[in-house]
């Protein structure tokens, strides 16, 4: 958002402001009059972060994705499952990434396998109707009836270089609740008319898991019990 | 290929891999798409901040597999542009969006273009299990060489197979769609386009 941002933007044009003398019009432009103001608010924000609102953000669903990959017959081809219903909270200082805060939440009643073909013509015995039901509610596997949610809940952020970090929180599968850290990188902002002055930031963030830490134990090895997350979005500054 | 962070990210990331392939003993001959495990996808970047996936649920390739001389192989893939998954959330609007992808004369055009293929003609070994796959793509009625990088994930003899072998490749390549013709919301979408397979080929029935 331009308001929000230009108050982001503002306690480094206040500076610039007071190193480079009076000023009524403490832009972009004026920074550049005063090279030593400059060079400090760059060393302190990255060109893709400085025009940011610090804000609370959400997930903007449209372009949002979320996959595990497990190795399949031990390893010899990757097989990919994506979650089509997916949300997240974030809270984000482009000014101190590290004190970002996150809550993100899978529903593992909706899975995409993208099997092709008829699944109970090779499956007549299954109880479900589906390969996608099969992996979402059987018990072997994600078990949504009786576990109906998937969560992430931050708990501390680092920050690893200009635009990536890691994030640590609790991760609840299955009922087990265990700490989990993933890599993340910050793309940057978009500002597309349709969503007039919000901001709305990308990252790519991804983990890796064992299932079994989870209770997951069915067929590992031949499917693999590490488990790939990985994970491409975008969240649009809260109204 | 770090321009295209979020899909390089996605190659960078050392998957789960069988610990030991092997070529040894591996049937030479012809292999067949096994599509219940087969993932294609195409990446592009949106709004320069991140990776849009979209798989391609309906795609078939025929694998002339030597696995004394690897680089003797050959690759057909077809790919049908109409049966794509966007995994857009809302489940009416998935499907006029996914049709429009597929038809639209700015995107997959497939009215007039009904299938996108691949056409090996040059394989080479770059390492014990890694290669390149080049071949012609024909992608909106237009034909490029593309190069794609290979690596062989191992064999696999499932019991309910008989005696027929199961073999795994991961594959990517990066393309420049304007390459094909396709401009269509240049600034909003790439111009680069990261393709990813992982999956297994079934050794033909005698």
């Amino acid at each position: 958002m331009k308001i929000k941002m230009s108050f982001t933007a503002g306690f480094g044009a206040l500076a610039l402001t007071a190193c480079g003398g009076a000023s009524d019009n403490p832009t972009i432009e004026s920074a550049e009059t005063a090279p030593v103001a400059a060079e400090t608010i760059q060393a302190e924000l990255h060109p893709l972060l400085a025009e940011v609102a610090a804000d609370t953000y959400s997930l903007e669903k449209t372009h949002a994705f979320m996959t595990v990959t497990v190795g399949h017959n031990s390893g010899i081809s990757q097989y990919r499952i994506s979650f089509p219903d997916i949300d997240g909270d974030l809270s984000f200082d482009p000014a101190a990434p590290e004190s970002s805060e996150i809550t993100f939440t899978i529903n593992p009643a909706l899975v995409e396998t993208n099997y092709p073909g008829d699944y109970k013509a090779g499956h007549a015995d299954s109880q479900w109707e589906s390969w996608n039901e099969d992996v979402s509610r059987d018990a072997k596997w994600l078990n949504a009836d009786e576990f109906p949610e998937i969560t992430f809940v931050s708990t501390s952020a680092t920050k690893t270089g200009d635009l990536s970090g890691t994030l640590t929180g609790d991760l609840t599968l299955l009922g087990v609740t265990k700490p989990v850290t993933l890599d993340v990188t910050y793309n940057g902002v978009a500002n597309p008319p349709w969503f007039g002055e919000r901001d709305v930031i990308g990252f790519d963030a991804s983990t890796k898991v064992m299932r079994s830490e989870f209770g997951m134990g069915a067929y590992i090895p031949n499917i693999g019990d590490e488990v790939t997350v990985e994970f491409s979005g975008e969240f649009l500054q809260d109204e | 290929m770090r321009i295209l962070a979020v899909s390089a990210g996605l190659l960078a990331l050392s998957l789960p891999a069988q610990a030991n392939p092997t070529l040894e003993g591996v049937a030479s001959g012809l292999y067949e798409l096994e599509k219940t495990h087969a993932f294609l996808t195409w990446t592009v970047k949106h709004n320069g901040i991140s990776g849009y996936t979209v798989n391609f649920t309906d795609f078939d390739a025929d694998l002339v597999f030597d696995a004394e001389t690897p680089s003797n192989s050959q690759l057909s893939v077809s790919i049908n542009p109409t049966a794509l998954n966007t995994n857009y959330p809302d489940a009416a609007k998935k499907v006029e969006w996914e049709e429009e992808l597929g038809t639209d004369p700015r995107f997959l055009n497939a009215g007039e273009f009904p299938a996108i293929t691949f056409a090996s003609t040059a394989v080479e070994q770059t390492g014990e299990f890694a290669g390149t796959v080049t071949g012609d793509l024909t992608f909106l009625g237009v034909t490029q060489p593309v190069t794609l990088d290979v690596s062989y994930g191992g064999v696999a003899n499932p019991p309910w197979f008989g005696q027929r072998d199961v073999i795994g490749f991961t594959a990517s390549t990066v393309l420049n769609r304007s390459e094909f013709g396709q401009t269509s919301m240049a600034g909003i979408i790439s111009d680069e386009v990261t393709i990813e397979f992982s999956g297994e080929f079934l050794q033909a029935e005698e």
